[in-house]
């Protein structure tokens, strides 16, 4: 067995300057605070005789494994390794030196007892032969890290059984399920299958709407007079051929020309096609039409024609109007001569009245003035200044003659004149009216003769002033009604003619479309024949047989996963039943069973502990009892005979985490017997278990006390 | 025995379909040993997109005949 004599550490994790532990006793004790760097010796001991490869990653099955650092974080030069001292089984020393190079590599350096110094791949190989055990039996039978107890401890089942696994160093064989798993081979399978279960609905769908067109197509094309006979591309070259002689014979008759890119299909899928040319020219035909042409022009020419019977019927119903306006004009008023008759009168008395004023004006001037004159200071208001006559109360006299004979009569003469103007005024008014009135039948009047010489003009003949042009006009409207009439009839017969051309083109297209839909119906029906159908099939049988295969696979994992756990309980369950009751003394269990069945939902193992009467333990153990019965897993294995150990020591990490006082008493009665078979490491920062091991352990010990860690310095590691 | 011999000796199966499962059997072993979980995932996952990739190309040909 390996029995281990020193161990050297520098820079690894929570160590920065070089630190050294010998291992000169049985029991081998780190005593200290958390965080102070004990549990970092003992991965010290795991990481040089393992390296990072085993030792980091979540393939280790400890969680705080994952992305685990080496190094000390304070580190500048990073110079980090570890040396173990240990003898084999002859008691030969060996001395091993791992030293971290950078992430994921390091190199290991082994001294053979005659001192030669192996390193690289022979030192790796030396050291393999060396420990003889895998990294998963090293943490199975050698090393109880602290994950594993709170594991166990907690209650969900399948955590504990994974848990229980681990303690069994089965973790290889749940990481290679895991993986397999992950891969997750069983969904591209069924995505395969999705495929073709989607393809051949699909491929069934696809046929049903076929089915039903061809049906339609051919109920359309019964209703059209085709026989199922005729359903056939023989019959569509020929119905082809006979509407492009019709359409020829057409574009000779109508002077037209057939486009050149017209020609008669050689198989059904021209159809279209041909269907989508013969219609453009039928389309074509019907507006270049002679008829239509003349149609077009004739109804044209109507057209001005009746515009010009129009403005030529309102110009004479204007004329008639004014010429009836003008003759009222003259019966009531007068004609011009009347009016300038009736102007001169008014004019003549206007002067007159002027003259008069004029008379009245100078008279009442002269009166004026005298008054003035009387109203002067220092004239003799009683004598005229016209005459010189002397008249008494003159001026008062003037006054009243001036106001009641000269006043009123200037004003009615200047009423007369104004109203005599007024009268003129009116008179003018009627006299511009009469002439405006005279202008208008001139100018309607010269209107209807030009109207009348575009009529003469547009019906190609001369129109005097002897025609009527409406007459001439309703004459020649007639004529092209009637003319139009004739055309309609024979657009109407040509018309016919295109539309049974086009009729026809309907008839090759619903053939060409029916053994369009029969080919492809045919098509389909074919799919499941085609190479293409055929290689998916065979590559959803290649993953179909790989999934089986990778499904037996997984089967004989579990089955050999479930045999070893088997073989393992069956060689170590008396020493766990035995260590089980002795920690947690429970006078009503007598005996521990510990089986290892399949979980039929997992396929994984099912860990089952029963009493000595086969009822379930784990639903009424404790944390206390579920700690006892990790550590007694755990010790089992270590110190079973039958499990063959190449290790002479186990390292216990803070075996107590949930233990009360008495088992705490009753593990250390426990260690006492372990101590027997084999060299014991532990580290706890549990004073109690401490002090119960100061006082129970009988074997002789060693002390490392833990206690101001700084980064700078690491742990301060007192020996006692 | 070796867990990986103690695996294959559980492999069932008639005797070209058991060598072959010891066979695939022996890479996911290989893949583990070389780079853990991840590598058994890529090795079968490699495994499957070659038939996959395969089943891509009349996939999409049958697709095309709808």
């Amino acid at each position: 067995m390996i029995v281990l004599k020193n161990l050297k550490i520098k820079g690894f994790r929570a160590y920065t300057d070089e630190q050294e532990f010998t291992f000169e006793s049985p029991i081998v004790l780190l005593f200290g605070e958390n965080h102070k760097g004990k549990s970092s010796t003992l991965n010290a001991i795991e990481w040089c005789l393992f390296g990072s490869r085993n030792c980091t990653g979540g393939d280790t099955g400890i969680r705080e494994r994952i992305n685990w650092e080496i190094p000390n974080r304070t580190l500048v030069n990073q110079d980090v390794w570890v040396e173990l001292e240990l003898t084999d089984e002859k008691y030969q020393n060996y001395k091993i030196l791992r030293r971290w190079i950078r992430r994921n590599r390091d190199e290991v350096q082994v001294t053979l007892p005659n001192g030669q110094v192996l390193e690289g791949q022979e030192a790796e190989k030396e050291l393999s032969y060396l420990i003889k055990s895998s990294f998963r039996d090293f943490l199975t039978t050698v090393y109880q890290h602290q994950e594993v107890i709170r594991s166990i401890l907690v209650q969900e089942p399948r955590q504990r059984n994974d848990a229980i696994d681990r303690l069994l160093g089965l973790s290889d064989y749940r990481n290679i399920l895991k993986g397999i798993n992950e891969a997750n081979l069983e969904n591209a399978l069924k995505n395969m299958n999705d495929f073709r279960n989607e393809l051949d609905s699909k491929l069934k769908t696809a046929k049903n709407i076929r089915e039903y067109d061809l049906k339609d197509k051919k109920e359309r094309a019964f209703q059209r007079g085709i026989h199922q006979n005729e359903i056939n591309q023989k019959s569509l070259i020929e119905i082809a051929k006979n509407i492009k002689e019709e359409l020829e014979g057409v574009a000779n008759e109508w002077g037209l020309s057939l486009d050149d890119s017209l020609k008669i299909p050689e198989h059904w899928s021209e159809s279209s096609q041909f269907q989508e040319l013969v219609n453009k020219e039928i389309t074509k035909f019907r507006s270049e039409m002679p008829d239509i042409k003349e149609q077009e022009r004739l109804n044209q020419y109507r057209l001005s024609l009746s515009g010009l019977k129009i403005e030529y019927e309102q110009l004479e119903k204007k004329l008639k109007q004014l010429k009836n306006e003008k003759e009222k004009f003259i019966k009531e008023i007068g004609d011009e001569e009347a009016i300038n008759k009736i102007k001169d009168n008014i004019q003549k008395q206007i002067e007159e009245k002027n003259k008069e004023l004029s008379e009245a004006d100078a008279k009442a001037s002269v009166i004026s003035k005298a008054m003035e004159y009387l109203k002067l200071e220092g004239i003799d208001k009683d004598i005229c200044p016209v005459c010189g006559k002397r008249t008494p109360d003159l001026l008062a006299h003037l006054e009243k003659e001036w106001r009641e004979k000269y006043e009123k009569k200037v004003g009615e003469i200047k009423k007369q004149i104004d109203d005599l103007k007024t009268q003129l005024n009116d008179v003018e008014r009627l006299e511009q009216n009469y002439k405006k009135l005279r202008e208008d039948i001139e100018n309607v009047e010269k209107e209807i003769k030009e109207t009348s010489n575009k009529i003469g003009e547009i019906l190609g003949e001369t129109i005097t002033t002897q025609d009527d042009p409406i007459v001439v006009l309703n004459k020649k409207l007639a004529e092209i009604q009637k003319e139009l009439q004739i055309l309609e009839k024979a657009v109407s017969t040509k018309q016919e003619n295109l539309n049974e051309i086009a009729s026809k083109v309907e008839k090759v297209q619903l053939i060409g479309d029916i053994l369009n839909l029969e080919e492809k119906r045919a098509e389909l029906e074919q799919i499941e024949q085609l190479p293409e159908y055929k290689q998916m099939e065979e590559l959803i049988d290649k993953m179909s047989i790989l999934c089986n295969d990778v499904k037996d696979i997984e089967q004989a994992i579990k089955e050999t996963m479930r045999e070893e756990a088997q073989n393992k309980i069956e060689k170590a369950e008396e020493v766990i039943d035995s260590y089980f009751r002795r920690i947690t003394n429970n006078p009503l269990i007598s005996k521990v069973r510990f089986l290892a069945n399949e979980d039929r939902r997992t396929g994984g193992n099912l860990y089952e502990f029963r009493d000595q009467d086969g009822k379930d333990l784990l639903s009424v153990l404790s944390q206390g009892d579920l700690n006892a019965l990790a550590l007694a897993i755990f010790l089992g294995m270590a110190t079973s005979e039958s499990m063959n150990q190449s290790f002479g020591f186990i390292m216990l990490d803070d075996p107590s985490q949930s233990l009360g006082s008495q088992h705490k008493a009753n593990l250390v009665e426990v260690l006492n017997k372990v101590l027997e078979k084999r060299m014991v490491i532990l580290s706890t920062m549990d004073e109690e278990l401490q002090s119960l091991i100061n006082s129970q352990i009988t074997k002789r010990k060693t002390k490392y006390l833990f206690s101001d860690w700084t980064p700078e310095k690491g742990p301060e590691v007192k020996k006692e | 025995m070796s867990l990986k011999e103690l695996v294959e000796d559980k492999i069932t199966g008639e005797p070209e379909e058991m060598e072959r499962r010891k066979k695939i059997w022996e890479n996911i072993f290989n893949a583990y040993e070389q780079g853990g979980i991840n590598a058994i995932v890529s090795y079968l996952r490699e495994e499957a997109d070659d038939i996959l990739e395969k089943f891509e190309i009349p996939q999409k040909q049958l697709e095309k005949k709808l």
